[in-house]
Formats: structure tokens, C-alpha cells, sequence
């Protein structure tokens, strides 16, 4: 579904991915990990239009998408959810996941996903009205999520989803992800703490600064002594 | 001998975000220490307190054998502490040497004393022939020498070092942990936060890692990496199956 | 390197004597006296946009209030002549003290503030001082002040049958606030100011007092700005709230540099050459309304060197690309 071959991205002259190939196929979830600065977060933003990458080709169901402006990614299928979540902090949950859903111009078809997003995320229909900075960073996470669902995404990609929320909404988290996919979308998650994430992936690939170190099923990765090294140098 | 630089308890409070938590760090004399962590560890805030960016809600900050924690940022660095940015910080309307001279009158008396002193400085850190070229027009890894070099300017006592070897190719990065080496060797004590672990782990003599504000272990790299907490800060609970 | 840099400085320095002493000579050739009267204004207004430059150019603190300390300066020495028979040499001293110190005390409150912010913050406060004059009385309030003039005399610096004493004092005033730019420019305090303006934050990690040097370079750039507003008093000889504190001096001061080449040494006197003739002209052809089109004039100038050359006309001068900072 998602074929990233050989990108190389740069911000400002300093090359932060170089020469990157991850391949997801539909259906899968696949998991990015590597430390700090590893470049994982450019990748997603290469893939998703944020950023442009100076060579290599992505390609979505077919169709090159690179270097193509970040709303036509994210309407041909492909929602972002970033690191920092960028929701509207004074807008509330209901509006919040609203201005996820203007891509579809009849209200049925806006309002389709919402089923899915409260299934998921039974807590966010508790707080409908509640302005989106004062939810607690778990449920903040969770609002971006069912946010970017509201775009009826093929492909859904997170960008450290466990970042400062405590380990049991991660899990909650992570579960969700799982239903995700069992819903038919597929999944590209970025993570740092790969351990919970390995649980519920296919593959996976390992980047260290800007390169793929290794890459394989999710199970073979978690056993492999050289994962230590990738993320500690030594 | 005192630590050249002591946190005691610090702990740094954003409006219900906690930062930083009861931080209790040292560095000696003559040390090369490496401030690690995952993301949102509290690294850049620590460095911020230390170098006098802002105050901490809690805690004290010493340096050199004094008490630094409500000194302003420039005073630190008269008292001895140079930084450098993780966002080059140049001063893109000024030549590399104008750039470097900034940081040498802090302790020169004259300018052509200030001048020398950057001139020397440059060569240290092989900027050399880049001296009238405006700053705006250098490479990034030029750059990153010149935020070195500036802050070395300042006859600093300890130089922290913020994400200076990140993003660079694997040539430049080998200069600039040279120049790290360098710097060390001219009596300098350097504390740098670094994410490029290959890199990084075999230049320091110490790592202290940080995860969710606190202060999770220290001690030599080749033991950090082999600690069950360190590997579960950055790999995940369930990673934590030992050496 | 230390050579080069070295010949440079003498170069300036050379230069800058070689077009003084021209200047010098000019009257001898130029008898008409409204083209003497465009040449001292080109001069004063040549000094005030180089001490405007050294706070808004150099320090990148940028005044649009800067009438404040031009009409003090013209207040300070009017009234102590004529309430106080204090001789308007002394006059423009105490004017220049006394604006130093406020632009200091202003600086307390305006230098916390960034960007657009503080340059509004002179807008206003440039406002209420002429506000407050004009309610003033013993300032002579919206009347102003008439300086009475009783025949020529150096020391009360009066001239009745010529411009030219007023035309060689402007012309030294220029050369001095050229040559205390020339001397800052290679002295702690320059190198801070320029620090200061591209990066704050850098500037203090290299332990510079940022707020101290916002404070240097506002009391230097107000101190001179007002002595010439004190000889501006004595060369008009009547002065009123709008005619000194007005919005349209702040402007005169400032767009010189941004047309020569704003924080450049050479670029307010370049900006001033040319502008300030303009000015005038524009103002005596056009007929009495003519205060539009020279605005008009000014802001067409403006546009086109924004456009082609951001950092001023000196741009065309210099070989080496200089940065413009953001």
C-alpha cells in the first residue's frame, strides 16, 4: 500500500534521513523505532507532506506522492497524527474532531467515523464539550487519533502516540491501534519505547541517525540482541 | 575537590508540567559528561536552568563553589559558563570573527586584544579561513564550529554543548568530536546533551541519563548501556531483559 | 587580517574628512539662499538619522518616536534662553542630558517589549509629549516659543544676515555623530548592539547585559538627537509642540538610514543627500499642499529599495553580500 524508496530529507543543509526504504502493506501495522534524533519523525513528515524530501519516491496505492502538498496526501487517504498532537486547544473534543472531517461535503458522510472514534474512545464521548486543553495529555492523545480518523484515513500514521502518558493509557492507546486495524485501516507508528508497540505489530523497522539499521517481524526484532546497540551506541 | 558544577534538587515546574524533578547532578574538573535521555527526558530544560536561561521552581544550581541559582544568564557566563544552542543561535549580519569577538570581550580589555583572541579561537576550531565570511553564509557543520568557537571565545570553565554533533555526516562528525577532545585538553570541562549514542557514548567519560524529569542513572557508558532502567527508558518496559 | 581591517577604518576615516571638507566649501560657490537653507537641513537631518541609526540601526531597536527627544532638545534650550538667559551652547548640552536620561528611564518599561510592540510604544509616547506641551503653559503650550533675535551673535547663536555659521555648525554636528558611529563601530559597545539586535539570546549567552546595551544606545542616539533639536530651535527661531515633536520628525529621522542603508555607517548621510533635497523641492513645486506627494515620494523610494536592495542604497557600494537579518 505505502512504498517509501530510498528518501533522503534535509532541513536547512543537514540530512536527517538518508536513503530510507520501509515498505507497509495494507492491512499491516508496521512500527518505526530507533532513538532520539534517529530521524523517525522526518520520515513520517516526508511521507505525509510536511516536509520535502531532495530524493527518493513515495508511493500510496500506486500514485507518487511525494513533494505533493500535505492536504491532497491527506485526501487521497493518508491522515498524520504529529508528535505534539496539534489539537485547537480552545476548541472543544466536539470541534475539535469536527474540523477532522471537512474533507466530505455531506453531514452523513462527516459524521460517519464518529461511531468508530467513541468505540474507541468511549472517554471522549464524556467530554464532548470540554475544551481540548483541558484534557489530560492521555486523552489529548486520544482526541488527535479520533481526529485524524474523522478523515476516514486508509492509512494512518502516529508520531510517538506513548509520549508522556502514563502506562495505562498507553496500553488503552495501543489496544485502540489494534481495533484500528481490525477496522480495515492500516498503521504506521513511530515510536521511541518500541517494547509495547512491538506487541501489536507486523514488522518493524529500526532507524539509527537517518538510516534503516534493521528491519523485520515484529517478534524477530523484540528477540534481537542488537536492538540494545542501535539505540545505546555501545 | 569540589564539583565544578552541582544541581541539588532542582526541579522545574511549567504550569502543571513537570520538567524537571530533584535533579541532583555533578560534574569535576576536567570531566566530559553526557546528558542523555528519550524525548521529553527534561535535557534542554536542565540545560537551560544551568546555563541561567531561567530559574528553577525548586532547587539550587553551583557553580565553581558558589550560588548561581538566581544569577542572570550573562553573569554565568562572566562567572564561566558557555553554551551553545541546539538551534544554531549566529549573528547571521555579522562576520565569523565579529561573531567569535562578540564572545572574546567578555574578558579582553581592548579590542585588539578581543580581535587576537578570536583569531586564535577560529584556528582552535578550524574556522580559520572563513573569518570574514558573513556568518549567514556558512554550511550548517561550520555553523555548529562557530557556536563552539563563540562560546570558547569566553574563556568558559565549563562549556555545554547542546546537540552539537547532531545531523552532521559521519566526516564531520568525527572533526567535531575532535574538536570536543580538543577543547577538553585545553582544561575545559565540557557537558554535552547528545542523541547521536555511537557517536557520543565513546567520547564521554560519564553519561547521566534522564527519563520523565528525573535522574534515572550514571556512571560509565559501558554500564549504562548494559542497566535494565536504561534499557526500559528507551526501549519499552518489556525490553528490559538484562545484558 | 588585522591589516585590512585596520586600512579600512583609516579609509573611512579618510573619506569621511575628503567629503567634510567639500561640504566646507560648497557655500563659497553656493550663494542662493534657499538652496543654503536646503543644504543646512540636508546637514542636520543628516546628523539626526545617524544618532537615530545608532539605536534603531545598529542596536535594531526600532524608534519611531524619536521627535520626542528632537523636541526636547529644541524646548530644553528655547526656554532656558529666553526664561532663564541661559546661552543656547549650554542650552543644547542640558537638552542632550536631559533626553538621555529619559530615553533611559523610558527604556525600563519599552526594552521588555519585542518587536512591534516597542515600536509602538515610541509612536505613543512621542504623542503624549507633544500632547502634553500643547496643554503646557509655561511652555508657551500650543502658542510654542519665539526666540527673540537681536542681531547676530555667536553666543547666543543668532544670525540675521546669514545661514552660513548655521550651515558649518550643522555641518560639524554631522561629522560628529558620523565620527562617534566610526568610533562605536569598533568598540565594546558596537559589538554588543549588533549582537543584541541579531540574537538576543546568543548575546547573553555570551555575556552581554542585553538590557544595559538597549540602554547605552538609547541615551547616546537621544543625546544627540536632541542638541539637534536645540540648533534647530535656534536656526527657526520659533518652535510650537507640532513644528518639533511631530510624528512627521520621527519619520524624517528614520527613513534616511532606511533608504541609505539602515545600521551601516555611510547609509543615513547617503539617505539624507538624497532624500532631503527631494524633500524640500518636492514640497516648493508641488505648491503648499505638497506635504502628500512628498510622502507620496518618500514611501515610492521606500518600496523600490525594499525591493531591490533591502539593505539600503549602500548595498550598491559594497562588494561583499551583506545578510539582512530577519
Amino acid at each position: 500500500m505505502l512504498s517509501v524508496h530510498e528518501v533522503t530529507t534535509a532541513y536547512q543543509g543537514l540530512v536527517a534521513i538518508s536513503a530510507v526504504t520501509i515498505e507497509v502493506a495494507k492491512g499491516e501495522i508496521v512500527c518505526v523505532a530507533g532513538a532520539n534524533g534517529a530521524g523517525k519523525s522526518t520520515l513520517l513528515k516526508s511521507i505525509a507532506g510536511a516536509e520535502r524530501p531532495r530524493s527518493g519516491t513515495v508511493t500510496f496505492d500506486g500514485a507518487r506522492i511525494e513533494g505533493m502538498a500535505q492536504h491532497m496526501i491527506t485526501a487521497r487517504g493518508i491522515a498524520y497524527v504529529p508528535e505534539n498532537r496539534r489539537l485547537f486547544p480552545r476548541l472543544s473534543v466536539r470541534d475539535n474532531l469536527r474540523l477532522g472531517s471537512y474533507l466530505y461535503r455531506s453531514e452523513a458522510d462527516r459524521d460517519q467515523p464518529l461511531d468508530l472514534v467513541f468505540k474507541l474512545f468511549p472517554r471522549l464521548s464524556e467530554r464532548l464539550d470540554q475544551r481540548a486543553e483541558t484534557l489530560s495529555g492521555g486523552e489529548q492523545q486520544m482526541l488527535a487519533i479520533g481526529r485524524a480518523l474523522m478523515t476516514r484515513p486508509r492509512l494512518l500514521m502516529l508520531d510517538e502516540p506513548s509520549q508522556g502518558i502514563m502506562p495505562k493509557l498507553v496500553d488503552e492507546i495501543f489496544a485502540a491501534v489494534k481495533r484500528i486495524r481490525d477496522a480495515g485501516m492500516t498503521v504506521l507508528i513511530v515510536e521511541q519505547r518500541m517494547a509495547e508497540c512491538l506487541e501489536i505489530a507486523d514488522r518493524a523497522y529500526i532507524l539509527q541517525t537517518g538510516r534503516v539499521l534493521m528491519q523485520g517481524a515484529a517478534a524477530e526484532i523484540m528477540g534481537n540482541p542488537d536492538v540494545r546497540k542501535a539505540y545505546l551506541g555501545l | 575537590m569540589t564539583a565544578l558544577l552541582e544541581t541539588r534538587g532542582v526541579t522545574q515546574r511549567f504550569s502543571g508540567l513537570v520538567a524537571n524533578s530533584d535533579v541532583s547532578i555533578s560534574v569535576g574538573r576536567g570531566e566530559i559528561v553526557g546528558l542523555i535521555g528519550p524525548n521529553g527526558a527534561g535535557k534542554s530544560t536542565m540545560f537551560n536552568l544551568i546555563a541561567g536561561v531561567m530559574r528553577p521552581t525548586e532547587g539550587s544550581i553551583w557553580f565553581d563553589g558558589e550560588d548561581v541559582t538566581r544569577m542572570p544568564a550573562a553573569e554565568r557566563c562572566q562567572r564561566g559558563i558557555g553554551r551553545t544552542f541546539q538551534v544554531v543561535k549566529s549573528f547571521e549580519t555579522m562576520s565569523v570573527i565579529d561573531n567569535v569577538i562578540v564572545g572574546a570581550l567578555v574578558r579582553s580589555k581592548t579590542m585588539r586584544e578581543a580581535r587576537r583572541k578570536a583569531h586564535e579561537v577560529l584556528e582552535f576550531a578550524g574556522l580559520a579561513a572563513r573569518a570574514d565570511v558573513p556568518a549567514a553564509d556558512l554550511i550548517p557543520s561550520e555553523k555548529r564550529r562557530l557556536e563552539v568557537a563563540r562560546a570558547l571565545a569566553t574563556e568558559p570553565k565549563l562549556l555545554l554543548l547542546d546537540e552539537v554533533l547532531t545531523g552532521l555526516t559521519p566526516i564531520e562528525a568525527q572533526t567535531g568530536v575532535e574538536l570536543v577532545r580538543r577543547v577538553r585538553e585545553t582544561g575545559v570541562t565540557v557537558l554535552m546533551v547528545e542523541h547521536v549514542m555511537e557517536i557520543v557514548m565513546p567520547l564521554v567519560d560519564r553519561a547521566i541519563v534522564l527519563d520523565l524529569g528525573k535522574v534515572l542513572v550514571e556512571g560509565k557508558p559501558a554500564d549504562i548501556v548494559r542497566d535494565p532502567k536504561v534499557i526500559s527508558a528507551y526501549l519499552g518496559d518489556r525490553h528490559a531483559v538484562g545484558a | 587580517m588585522d591589516a585590512n581591517f585596520a586600512k579600512r577604518r583609516r579609509r573611512d576615516l579618510i573619506v569621511a574628512a575628503f567629503f567634510a571638507a567639500i561640504s566646507a566649501l560648497v557655500p563659497l560657490f553656493v550663494k542662493d539662499v534657499y538652496v543654503q537653507n536646503i543644504m543646512v537641513l540636508t546637514l542636520m537631518y543628516a546628523a539626526l538619522s545617524q544618532s537615530w541609526n545608532i539605536l534603531s540601526g545598529y542596536c535594531g531597536q526600532i524608534s519611531l518616536g524619536h521627535a520626542l527627544y528632537f523636541g526636547l532638545g529644541a524646548y530644553t534650550t528655547a526656554l532656558l534662553f529666553t526664561k532663564f538667559g541661559v546661552l543656547p551652547w549650554f542650552g543644547m548640552l542640558g537638552g542632550g542630558a536631559i533626553s538621555a536620561l529619559i530615553a533611559m528611564a523610558l527604556g525600563y518599561p519599552c526594552f521588555r517589549l519585542r518587536g512591534h510592540y516597542f515600536v509602538i510604544a515610541t509612536i505613543v509616547i512621542a504623542e503624549i509629549a507633544l500632547l502634553l506641551f500643547q496643554n503646557w503653559d509655561w511652555a508657551g503650550a500650543a502658542l510654542g516659543i519665539d526666540i527673540p533675535v537681536r542681531g547676530d551673535s555667536w553666543l547666543k547663536f543668532q544670525f540675521t544676515r546669514s545661514k552660513l555659521p548655521y550651515f558649518y555648525f550643522a555641518l560639524v554636528l554631522a561629522c560628529i555623530a558620523w565620527f562617534v558611529t566610526w568610533w562605536l563601530e569598533d568598540s565594546k559597545w558596537g559589538y554588543w548592539w549588533r549582537a543584541v539586535k541579531d540574537n538576543p539570546d546568543a548575546a547573553e549567552s555570551l555575556g552581554v547585559v542585553v538590557f544595559n546595551s538597549k540602554m547605552g544606545a538609547a541615551a547616546v542616539s537621544a543625546f544627540l538627537v536632541a542638541v539637534g533639536g536645540g540648533f534647530y530651535a535656534q536656526f527657526v527661531s520659533y518652535i510650537d509642540p507640532e513644528s518639533v515633536m511631530g510624528f512627521q520628525f520621527s519619520l524624517l529621522m528614520a527613513l534616511p538610514a532606511v533608504l541609505g542603508g539602515i545600521g551601516t555607517l555611510w547609509g543615513p548621510m547617503l539617505g539624507a543627500v538624497i532624500l532631503i533635497p527631494l524633500t524640500e523641492l518636492t514640497r516648493s513645486f508641488i505648491g503648499g499642499s505638497g506635504r502628500g506627494v512628498d510622502l507620496i515620494v518618500y514611501g515610492t523610494l521606500i518600496v523600490l529599495i525594499s525591493l531591490a536592495r533591502p539593505q539600503g542604497l549602500v548595498g550598491l557600494f559594497s562588494r561583499q553580500r551583506k545578510a539582512v537579518a530577519p
